[in-house]
């Protein structure tokens, strides 16, 4: 799926406060904040998620380009809308993914094919509460570091 | 209509355009488009009559390179596009994916492009 970055001030401030603790109490309140504002997405994109008339685990069949079948279980993409942590090229970084984890069809949906129109439900979702995911991680950093004394 | 001059224009670089999704015993290269969002200009004497559109541009092909060359003409071609009906084109992203949901695997470009152009 896309990636998106936001703009975020007070680093100076964050920085003083965040220098005050370990490096690996540190790191973990900011990947707890950080995925704080992806939790928040991931509730905006699960809201705005298209929603088909299979039930989850209904019996699915998809042709092989060689032949033959496959069979698997249908996962609804509002069902599978999940936050995972996730590792930076950067050491210095912390990361979250909000993913469809085995709904597969998000990407049909999200992008289209050669045969469906792409809605961009997903990044539409992401851009729209991008204001509300940067407040979430902001006050989830405050809390934590407030609760930590620094 | 956006829609209308941007077939036009994509036709004069392939045969074979279509919205939204590409009819079936398509032949390659096709280049399916989409309007992904409008954000209509602000104006001040009544209904808007020009706006940001994004369009999606999928460009298809058996040959990826055959893809990835029509692909750079059509970037090139849009970002130099200006007349009565489109007012500015400007390149946001793209994508090279395969698409397997077709009988022979097709190389994907997948570009997106803001428009700025009349909505009539």
């Amino acid at each position: 799926m896309a990636s998106m970055s936001f703009k975020l001030t007070g680093f100076k401030e964050l920085d003083a406060r965040l220098k005050l603790l370990s490096s690996d109490i540190a790191t973990k309140v900011g990947q707890q904040a950080d995925r704080a504002g992806a939790v928040v997405l991931a509730k905006a994109v699960e809201a705005a998620a298209p929603d088909s008339r299979l039930e989850e685990g209904h019996p699915m069949r998809q042709g092989r380009k060689g032949g033959g079948t496959r069979e698997y279980p249908h996962s609804k993409i509002k069902n599978n809308v999940k936050v995972r942590k996730t590792r930076n090229v950067s050491s210095t970084k912390v990361q979250s993914t909000v993913t469809a984890g085995p709904a597969f069809q998000a990407s049909f949906e999200e992008f289209g094919s050669i045969h469906n129109r792409p809605t961009r439900f997903f990044s539409r979702a992401v851009l729209a509460n991008m204001d509300a995911a940067v407040a979430a991680i902001s006050a989830g950093l405050n809390k934590r570091l407030t609760k930590r004394g620094v | 209509m956006i829609e209308a001059a941007l077939t036009a224009k994509l036709l004069t670089l392939t045969g074979n355009v279509y919205q939204s999704a590409a009819p079936r015993g398509f032949t390659t290269p096709v280049v399916v488009f989409t309007r992904i969002n409008t954000d209509p200009a602000d104006d001040l004497d009544g209904s808007p009559d020009q706006a940001f559109a994004l369009f999606q541009i999928d460009t298809y092909h058996e040959d990826g390179l055959a893809a990835a060359n029509l692909a750079t003409n059509i970037r090139h071609a849009l970002c130099a596009w200006s007349d009565g009906t489109v007012a500015g084109v400007s390149f946001h992203d793209e994508r090279f994916w395969t698409d397997d949901t077709t009988t022979t695997r097709l190389y994907r470009v997948c570009q997106d492009f803001l428009v700025f152009a009349s909505l009539d």
